[in-house]
């Protein structure tokens, strides 16, 4: 019996293989690269100790970057949870187009990023672009949409949270319906009113899907890379750059891999602290109910 | 409660367009030349199908189409076995060794790819994964193995231990007892895991872009942003790109009514 | 338990099978890859079939537009380099380390004199063959600058090209076109007025400098001036920050801007906008008193061929085959380039008349590959971008330029 539980933990092996040749080696690798002043191809470098740790809370570079994730992440998650989860209790309801929107809302989260990305440039561009045509039928001027710091910072927010709300809706959707229908016909007995129904009863049992949307949305908020690569390329200026463009920045086009190593740790230690927290707090509310 | 269904229909219309018009965009720049300079909002006033015909006379489309598929499927095959083996260990075993793979786990799913890139072409190398597809097919499933690993251990955790206590009486050892009694119950929630990582194994652009370099190898998104990088040209782009979504639009299409199917079905128990 | 270890094992010889699948390898295959626009990728293509049709081998031409620099980058770090690619300018200062000095080979000397030098390192090893020969000035729209009635042949000076900026504002066009969302395309202005700047006036020299690490960078500050001076007088398109290459491009096909400081290569796709554009080029604007305008130029399609490549012997033969004339000149025609070879000519259509007309002005280098270390184009790209959304001022631009500089030399 004893040696058949131990059989069991070879289960474990082929995920542990893979995330460390994959995954560890490569990060134990970057670990090194964060103490040298590598450029990134040549086979000669030399070790600088702490310089780009030190050289890290200097940079402008990353301090907009830093700052541009923690917003990317935070408010992009906020978006496609509260938007998701109303869709996903709208699509609930029956009526004759609900599968089409469905279907529409979830259509834009199958574009690759890139794709996305330059689709959207096409609305935005000051000459030729789709919105400027509008305003111009309006008789208004013509507005450099990405020229605007705050305001290019803001489009990539709503780009990127309208193209996966269809990912939030969908787990809200599959845990809305996961629900017993008994703990519903339960509560409209007892005259519960639709919002109190809602507060009640559904948003408690929702947490679960409430945890695993939010998780996914800030890693992928974090994480933003393809969406800014492709509309503003981190302009105007460096203001839209977040931790991943920055990163391939550094690393590809500024020649300085030891920094750019530097910064790949940095936002991994951000990703891990945010979502330990997070997970704690889910953890705790699923606890108390 | 007619009145009502007309409100929600409306509103359906509204978010439908929405939600569609950077592709209806997209629709109108493939219809047209590049010479044509009108407003992106406009259909062209004469019939012209070049953007499509070029792409779809062209070879490596396809062969890009081919190898996307088989890259998506053979890296939900492993992600679908891997983590479900992964997810029921860690559900079912307490004790450091489950800790240990859980905090590995939620460590990797941290990892932020772009930064591994040049490392990771070293290890490549070294496995001589440059440019073959089993190469990419690990690469891309280790990236999504975490999540998978946590909804199957998550949705482990809520199938009844006493099935697995059973099992045991019978005589199946735990492993047994994963491909006998667990395995079987997995249909619904494996749906998920390919729903939420096919597209995103379907759109994989970096790894595509650092270990896939020959053209007869590349992938359908590293195809399209050769057009956009290379050519400029936009509107063979454009028609590139909606003709790269339709494939994913058909699976999900059909993946949806099964999804559904498995959620209706998991409410009736 | 049987069953449960054959699964696992079926999974990976699953994997096995697919790698065996991917060696299915012939004769001989040359790999080739570069960052050509897809014109003249087409034109690499073509040269690649007709030397197949005439020795057997295959020469794989793969392109990578944008993505080549970091995708070389990472081939450098790990030694997992094509047999042969294209170095757009870097032959000597990044891609010398690997690459095969090509001295000994047959058309050595048939280089010509202007790209000789570009190409060859302090020792006089050349490490590619060069195909064509940059030569960037200022790009203009014949049509805007007969609408305000300006003759090319009176600019001369910067002062000259600012009043030619002023007359075209006033009809409501652009001066200046650039597509900044690319800062390459803002650090192409830089890069190219900054030998008139910084190097062209006998008072004002400061190569020496530059090359041994004594350059006092606040001098830099004249240059992020002159980039500043169009913004601030509203010489620059409106969307420069955010409007892409061919947005740009697609503008002054349409006569609605009146310069550019960009490479000839770009005249190609403005003729696909519009067949009939009526454009031009000529020599950059002297800023010093007593200087003349001048050319940027140098190497733009060179081949180079790896130093520890298995196919050395084939990939050398694929380089004589490139020198041949028919050869170099469709690749030179591809970029709207002359020949770097002396004996090459090269039809260039509309841009003919100008290549004639500037024949004998001087050609100096590209001031990023000479004076500054490898890396540094984007910090131009960083300082120029910077610069113009006002992201950094020009102290700020003249310490991020000292600080590069003194990491990558």
């Amino acid at each position: 019996m004893k040696s058949k539980e131990y059989r069991l933990y070879l289960f474990l092996l082929p995920a542990f293989i893979m995330f460390t040749l994959f995954v560890f080696i490569p990060l134990f690798e970057g670990v090194r690269i964060s103490f040298t002043n590598w450029n990134g191809y040549s086979q000669t470098y030399r070790y600088v100790g702490l310089y780009n740790y030190k050289s890290l809370f200097q940079s402008k570079l990353l301090k907009v970057a830093i700052v541009n994730t923690l917003m990317y992440g935070i408010i992009c998650t906020v978006i496609q949870n509260v938007l998701g989860l109303c869709y996903a209790v709208y699509v609930n309801k029956k009526f004759a187009l609900r599968n089409s929107v469905r279907l529409f809302i979830y259509l834009p989260a199958i574009v690759a990023g890139v794709i996305m990305g330059y689709m959207m440039y096409n609305i935005f561009q000051y000459s030729g672009g789709a919105l400027n045509d509008i305003m111009v039928l309006f008789g208004a001027e013509k507005i450099d949409w990405l020229g605007d710091e705050t305001r290019a910072k803001w489009i990539i927010i709503i780009v990127n949270s309208i193209q996966f709300v269809g990912v939030s809706m969908m787990i809200y959707l599959a845990g809305l319906q996961g629900i017993p229908s008994h703990l519903i016909e339960a509560s409209m007995i007892d005259g519960a009113n639709a919002f109190q129904r809602f507060i009640k009863i559904k948003l408690p049992l929702l947490i679960p899907a409430i945890s695993s949307s939010f998780l996914i949305n800030m890693i992928g908020g974090l994480k933003l890379f393809s969406i800014i690569f492709a509309l503003t390329n981190g302009g105007p200026g460096i203001s839209t750059h977040s931790m991943g463009t920055a990163i391939n920045y550094l690393h590809f086009a500024n020649e300085n891999a030891g920094q750019a190593a530097t910064a790949g740790l940095v936002l991994f230690c951000l990703i891990f602290f945010i979502s330990l927290v997070m997970n704690k707090y889910f953890q705790g509310k699923e606890v108390e109910m | 409660m007619k009145k009502k269904g007309l409100f929600y229909n409306l509103l359906g219309i509204f978010i439908i367009l929405f939600h569609f018009l950077p592709i209806y965009i997209t629709l109108m720049t493939s219809l047209k030349q590049k010479s044509d300079l009108s407003s992106r909002w406009l259909p062209p006033n004469y019939l012209n199908l070049d953007n499509f015909r070029f792409v779809l006379e062209d070879k490596l489309f396809f062969l890009a189409v081919r190898n996307t598929f088989l890259i998506t499927i053979c890296s939900s095959i492993i992600v679908i076995l891997v983590g479900a083996m992964t997810g029921y260990v860690l559900a079912r075993k307490k004790g450091w060794i489950s800790s240990f793979m859980l905090m590995l786990t939620m460590g990797v799913m941290m990892v932020p790819t772009i930064s591994l890139i040049v490392p990771l072409y070293k290890v490549m190398l070294t496995l001589q994964g440059i440019n073959t597809f089993w190469g990419i097919i690990l690469l891309i499933s280790t990236q999504y193995l975490p999540i998978s690993i946590i909804i199957y251990s998550n949705f482990i955790k809520s199938i009844p231990i006493d099935l697995d206590e059973a099992a045991e009486i019978d005589g199946c050892g735990k492993v047994s007892t994963f491909f006998r009694i667990i395995l079987p119950q997995l249909g619904s929630v494996t749906t998920s895991v390919i729903i939420l990582n096919g597209v995103k194994m379907f759109n994989e652009f970096v790894f595509a872009l650092y270990f896939l370099q020959t053209p007869d190898k590349k992938m359908v998104t590293t195809y399209i942003s050769s057009f956009f990088s290379e050519v400029s040209n936009l509107n063979v782009a454009s028609a590139a790109a909606l003709l790269a979504i339709l494939p994913v639009v058909l699976v999900y299409l059909s993946l949806q009514k099964y999804f559904i199917h498995t959620s209706i079905e998991s409410m009736g128990k | 338990m049987k069953k449960e270890v054959v699964s696992l094992v079926s999974l990976f010889c699953m994997l096995l099978l697919f790698s065996v699948a991917c060696f299915a390898q012939s004769n001989v295959i040359l790999d080739f890859m570069t960052n050509s626009p897809a014109h003249v990728l087409e034109a690499y293509k073509e040269v690649a079939k007709r030397f197949e049709d005439e020795t057997g081998i295959t020469v794989r031409v793969t392109g990578y537009g944008k993505d080549f620099e970091a995708l070389m980058k990472a081939k450098m770090a790990t030694q997992d380099l094509p047999d042969m690619w294209m170095t757009h300018g870097w032959s000597v200062a990044r891609y010398s380390e690997y690459l095969e000095p090509l001295n000994n080979q047959p058309w050595f000397d048939k280089i010509s004199g202007a790209i000789l030098p570009v190409i060859s390192n302090d020792n006089g090893e050349i490490f590619v063959l060069p195909l064509d020969v940059d030569k960037s000035g200022v790009l203009f729209n014949e049509n805007v600058l007969n609408e305000v009635g300006i003759d090319i042949d009176d600019l001369k000076t910067w002062d000259d090209f600012v009043q030619a900026f002023e007359k075209i504002k006033a009809i409501g066009k652009i001066p200046v076109g650039m597509g900044g969302k690319d800062p390459r395309n803002i650090a192409q202005f830089l890069d190219v007025m900054a030998s008139q700047v910084l190097i062209k006036d006998p008072s004002n020299n400061f190569a020496e400098e530059l090359l041994n690490g004594t350059f006092d960078w606040s001098n830099w500050d004249a240059m992020s001036e002159l980039l500043l001076s169009l913004s601030e007088n509203g010489y620059l398109n409106k969307d420069i920050l955010t409007a892409d290459g061919p947005t740009v491009n697609r503008q002054m096909a349409l006569d609605q801007i009146g310069f550019m400081f960009v490479t000839n290569s770009a005249v190609q796709e403005m003729r696909e906008y519009n067949p009939d554009v009526k454009v031009g080029f000529m020599p950059l604007p002297s800023i010093h008193p007593g200087t003349e305008p001048i050319f940027i130029g140098g190497e733009r399609n060179a081949v180079g061929v790896w130093k520890n490549t298995k196919n050395k012997e084939e990939a050398l033969k694929f380089l004589e085959f490139l020198a041949r004339e028919e050869n170099m000149s469709t690749i030179a025609k591809a970029q709207g380039q002359m020949a770097a070879f002396k004996d090459v000519s090269v039809d260039l259509g509309i841009l003919t008349k100008y290549y004639e007309k500037y024949a004998d002005v001087e050609i100096q280098p590209y001031f990023d590959r000479v004076y500054l270390p490898s890396g540094m184009w984007s910090t131009l790209q960083q300082v120029g971008a910077g610069l113009i959304s006002g992201g950094l001022s020009v102290k700020d631009a003249r310490l991020l330029m000292e600080q590069d500089y003194n990491r990558l030399r």
